[in-house]
C-alpha cells in the first residue's frame, strides 16, 4: 500500500513536470501530436501504479522520452515549414466569399451537421452571415462574419517567417515582382527579413518585419 | 529554448542510462550463466563439495544482482529466477536427479533476461 502511495506521488510529480515541460501551448487547444502525447502519457503513468511488479522506471522512461521528443519536434517545427505542415497539417478554408467549399468539407470528413455545430459554437446561427471560415490545425473553426457593406475575405498569408508562400501568392494573383514592390514600398529589401505578410492582389493587407515585429498596414492601389 | 535544451539533455541522459544498464545486465547475466555451466560440470564430475561452494557464491552474486536489477526489470521475471537460484544448493546437497534440468532451465531463463535488456531487431519489435 505504502509503495503504491509513494509511486503515485512520484508519478504525479513526473506528469506535472512533463506538462510543464511541454509548455503553456499544451494547456490550451491541442495540436495532433500533442493530443497523441497527452493520451499516451496518461495511459503509461497508470501502468506502474496498477502493477507493483512493474518498476517505476518503466513508466518514467517512456513519459520523459515522449515529452522530450515532443518538445524537440515542436522546436524543429518552428524552423521548418515543411515539417510543420507534415506534423500539424495546414488550416483549411471551409467558407470563402460566403461560399462553402464542398471539396474541403469532403477532405476533412466534415458533415453539414459538423459545420453547423462549429458555427453555432461561434454564436453564428445563420450560415449566410459567414464571409470566411477556416478549420484550424487544432480542429477549431475560426469565423469571419460579413460586414454591412458586404465585406471581403481576409488577405492570404503571402510570406510566413521569411518564406514566400508560392501557392497563396499565385491564388491571389501576386507575382514575384508584385511582392518585391510591396516590400520595396515599405523599405524592406528581401522576403527573408519579413516575419509575415498578408496581402490581396491589389496590395492591401498588413505585414510585420522580423527585426521590430511592428505591424504595418499596407495600402495598395485603389 | 530552455525547454528544448532540457529535453535534449533528458533524452541524452536516458539514452546513456539505458545503454549502461543494458551493458550491466548483459555482463552480470553472462557471468552467472558461465558459473551455472561450471556448477553443472562440477556436479557431473561428482565434485559435489566444490559445486556446493560455487552454488553458494552464485546465490550471493544473484542476490547482489537482483536488488538493483528490480529497478529496471519486471519483478515477476526476477521472482521466477530467484526461486531457481535459491534451489541449486539444496538440489546439489540432496543429489537431486533433476539437477541438470534445473541448471539448464536457469541458464535459459537468465539468457532470456539478458536478451530482454539488449536491444535487437526481435526484442525491439
Amino acid at each position: 500500500m505504502s509503495i503504491i502511495l509513494i509511486r503515485s506521488v512520484i508519478l504525479y510529480l513526473l506528469v506535472v513536470f512533463a506538462v510543464r515541460l511541454m509548455g503553456k501551448r499544451q494547456l490550451g487547444e491541442l495540436q495532433p501530436s500533442e493530443l497523441v502525447i497527452t493520451i499516451l502519457v496518461s495511459n503509461i503513468a497508470t501502468l506502474p501504479l496498477e502493477d507493483p511488479d512493474i518498476p517505476v522506471i518503466v513508466g518514467v522512461t517512456p513519459i520523459l522520452s515522449l515529452v522530450c521528443c515532443e518538445v524537440i519536434v515542436s522546436q524543429l517545427i518552428l524552423r521548418s515549414q515543411r515539417l510543420r505542415r507534415l506534423i500539424s497539417g495546414s488550416p483549411k478554408v471551409m467558407i470563402s466569399n460566403g461560399c462553402i467549399n464542398i471539396d474541403i468539407m469532403r477532405e476533412l470528413r466534415f458533415s453539414v451537421d459538423d459545420l453547423m455545430t462549429a458555427l453555432r459554437a461561434k454564436d453564428v446561427f445563420s450560415p449566410e452571415d459567414v464571409q470566411y471560415a477556416v478549420v484550424e490545425t487544432n480542429g477549431s473553426v475560426s469565423v469571419l462574419l460579413k460586414s454591412d457593406s458586404g465585406g471581403s475575405d481576409p488577405p492570404p498569408m503571402i510570406i510566413s517567417d521569411g518564406v514566400v508562400q508560392e501557392k497563396a501568392a499565385q491564388d491571389c494573383g501576386l507575382t514575384a515582382k508584385g511582392i518585391e514592390r510591396i516590400l520595396k514600398n515599405n523599405g524592406i529589401r528581401s522576403p527573408e527579413s519579413v516575419l509575415f505578410l498578408a496581402a490581396d492582389s491589389s496590395g492591401n493587407g498588413f505585414m510585420a518585419d522580423k527585426k521590430s515585429g511592428r505591424m504595418v498596414r499596407l495600402e495598395g492601389k485603389k | 529554448m530552455t525547454r528544448t535544451w532540457l529535453s535534449i539533455g533528458l533524452i541524452c541522459s536516458l539514452a546513456v542510462i539505458s545503454v549502461l544498464s543494458g551493458v550491466w545486465v548483459n555482463s552480470r547475466c553472462g557471468k552467472m550463466m558461465n558459473e551455472l555451466e561450471d556448477i553443472l560440470t562440477l556436479a557431473e564430475e561428482d565434485r559435489t563439495d566444490e559445486a556446493v561452494r560455487a552454488a553458494r557464491q552464485l546465490e550471493e552474486e544473484w542476490e547482489d544482482f537482483r536488488r538493483p536489477a528490480s529497478v529496471i526489470v519486471n519483478n515477476s521475471k526476477l521472482g521466477e529466477l530467484d526461486r531457481g537460484y535459491a534451489g541449486i544448493e539444496y538440489a546439489l546437497e540432496a543429489e537431486h536427479h533433476e539437477l541438470a534440468q534445473l541448471i539448464t532451465e536457469l541458464i535459459h531463463m537468465t539468457q532470456l533476461l539478458r536478451d530482454g535488456e539488449t536491444p535487437g531487431l526481435y526484442t525491439v519489435l
